[in-house]
């Protein structure tokens, strides 16, 4: 999937598009394709009435979303006040958000990853609450610095010291792990049961996060089922909203991605990623005295060997989220003595990679528990937000 | 709300400052000889305006995010100040400014954190307008605590404040008229509010301000103290 990549950039605008595409062509892996969404279709409802009643992917305008990999979305759509657009065209797109359309492509098309730009913010920016997009509709938000931000798309010539958010996808990985959801057929099946995981330790999750999927009992969770996920008024499609049971499975399967990924993982309680897995447990690192050690441990992503802990490795959480995660209950305990020395190295959300301590700064993120202080080398061209987190 | 569509106008008006940049590197690839360089340097001018654009756009940011704005803490002095230091180094035409001598223990009075920047940027570009004709000019923020308080100076070896006269700086539109001038049309202000606007946050979360003796090698010091627990 990945060397096969297709990328299709949505704007209003369209030399941006044009530029947009030609930016990430050059960090794709070859034979990936970036192209402008084309000319014809740029100020029309990205998704007619039809489509929205059908459900169904067909062979109309809204195709073109249909077959990409990734779809790109500018998200203020609307003309400036100087473009040469004519009149029909600017009502329809003025204050058209690209969050919105982020949201009836993931209902109606079966578009792979969705990324929005400019979002809330146009400059290169770290959320220090880490849960700001928690419950968003798409699958990564950048700003337009980092289109083609060599990380996001799996590109091997990304700078380890560079801007690399922990939370972000591998846009290369995405589309295979969408894909790899569920079908229609598991529509009315418990999802826990599904993705087996009836023995990941579900009594620690926290208030929120069970909240956050509508649940009032922790034991709930158990018979919540894919077309429940699919219904969830924010992970999901809307009241009165329908779509074809293929089309519900995906929306079901990227809603239960998003959540486990962007509210249950950054807890670490239930499962847990590779760095976070390394920074509770440094006895399973070889040569932790050595920061360079930490950073040469590979297995991050899907695909990639899980390098330690293989008892607690959950292939199947792992294949759907596009990176490795391990269940909590898993894990073997603690060898006697074993002990997290205070000068260990730490792990930096924004750059993903570990530091010594005397280097990063830290502060305390939203995410609940007692994984909330984190930490980052606070670079320079970022801006931090909301930066008195990083004062205190 | 104002300030948030600015923000929003001023960074669309940035990134599409960088695309005509980017449009002529891709041009200046297509073709070769002088013209080719010719374009390479007017984009690199480009790039170097929206640089600049960005970086004076930082000293506004932390306003940007409501919590910045509200959010009530005790912040770290040096942390503030470091952040400080960053966000003015667009304002800053060469001085240093020295953090050296503040406590990384030392905190802060309760406060925003927004506050806190204002007071910090206030004094900073007093001190930078101060020093306009040192080559370099000197700036450094000491803290410590004394018995029952804790306190921040900061001095500089620029023009010097007569202390005798001193208090009638913190009063709105009063200044020192040497600087002024000059000062204005270098972008540093000298409006004859930023000391009225520092002792007015200063005294709302329990701060006196005002000119001290300065140091040994300094011409100016100016003090914040606060009370503390012992």
């Amino acid at each position: 999937m990945s060397a096969d990549l297709r990328v299709v950039v949505c704007d209003d605008d369209g030399s941006r598009v044009e530029d947009w595409a030609d930016e990430i062509g050059h960090v794709l892996k070859p034979g990936g394709v970036a192209e402008a969404l084309p000319a014809q279709l740029r100020g029309q409802s990205p998704l007619s009435k039809e489509r929205r009643s059908a459900g169904r992917a067909g062979d109309d305008a809204a195709s073109v979303f249909d077959a990409a990999d990734v779809l790109v979305l500018d998200s203020d759509l609307t003309p400036d006040h100087d473009a040469h657009v004519d009149d029909e065209v600017r009502t329809h797109l003025t204050s058209e958000m690209g969050g919105e359309v982020a949201h009836l492509v993931r209902g109606y098309t079966t578009a792979g990853a969705i990324m929005v730009v400019n979002e809330r913010t146009q400059q290169r920016t770290f959320d220090l609450t880490l849960m700001g997009r928690a419950m968003a509709v798409a699958d990564v938000y950048v700003s337009e610095d980092d289109i083609a931000n060599a990380h996001l798309w799996g590109a091997g010539d990304a700078a380890e010291d560079a801007f690399h958010p922990s939370g972000w996808p591998r846009l290369d990985l995405l589309p295979a792990a969408i894909s790899s959801g569920v079908d229609k057929s598991q529509l009315d099946a418990p999802w826990v049961a599904v993705l087996d995981l009836e023995d990941a330790d579900w009594t620690s999750l926290h208030s929120g996060q069970l909240e956050s999927l509508g649940l009032p009992e922790v034991g709930e969770i158990y018979s919540m089922t894919f077309r429940d996920l699919a219904a969830h008024p924010a992970l999901g499609l809307r009241r009165k909203e329908t779509t074809s049971p293929e089309l519900l499975a995906r929306v079901a399967s990227c809603a239960l991605r998003r959540w486990i990924d962007r509210v249950l993982l950054p807890s670490q309680n239930v499962v847990v990623d590779l760095p976070h897995l390394m920074q509770s447990h440094p006895w399973l690192v070889d040569g932790r005295d050595d920061v360079d050690a930490w950073n040469a441990v590979r297995g991050r992503w899907w695909g990639e060997d899980p390098p330690l802990a293989q008892e607690a490795f959950h292939g199947r959480v792992s294949e759907l989220l596009g990176r490795n995660v391990w269940l909590t209950s898993h894990r073997e305990p603690r060898p006697p003595g074993a002990r997290v020395q205070p000068g260990a190295p730490v792990f930096c959300e924004d750059i993903s990679q570990f530091r010594q301590l005397q280097n990063v700064r830290d502060f305390v993120s939203d995410v609940e528990g007692p994984s909330a202080r984190r930490f980052v080398v606070d670079l320079e061209d970022v801006e931090y937000m909301p930066r008195n987190r990083l004062a205190v | 709300m104002t300030s948030l569509a600015y923000e929003h106008e001023v960074s669309k008006q940035r990134r599409e400052v960088g695309a005509v940049a980017r449009r002529l590197e891709r041009l200046a690839e297509s073709i070769a000889g002088t013209s080719a360089e010719a374009l390479r340097s007017e984009a690199e001018t480009l790039r170097a305006w929206s640089i600049r654009a960005k970086r004076i756009r930082s000293l506004f940011a932390p306003l940007l995010s409501e919590e910045t704005r509200t959010a009530v803490g005790e912040y770290g002095a040096a942390k503030v100040l470091s952040d400080v230091k960053r966000t003015m180094q667009v304002l800053a035409r060469g001085a240093d400014v020295d953090l050296r001598r503040v406590p990384l223990d030392l905190t802060l009075p309760e406060a925003s954190y927004a506050a806190w920047m204002a007071v910090f940027q206030n004094l900073l570009t007093n001190a930078f307008r101060a020093t306009l004709d040192e080559r370099p000019g000197r700036i450094a923020i000491s803290g410590g605590k004394r018995a029952r308080s804790a306190w921040l100076r900061v001095q500089n070896t620029g023009l010097a404040v007569d202390l005798e006269d001193a208090e009638r700086l913190f009063l709105p539109f009063e200044r020192v008229d040497s600087a002024t001038e000059r000062s204005e049309a270098l972008g540093l202000g000298g409006s004859g509010l930023g000391l009225t606007i520092v002792r007015m946050i200063a005294q709302d979360v329990g701060c006196t301000v005002r000119f001290v003796e300065p140091e040994p090698g300094w011409s100016t010091s100016i003090e914040l103290e606060w009370k503390v627990e012992q």
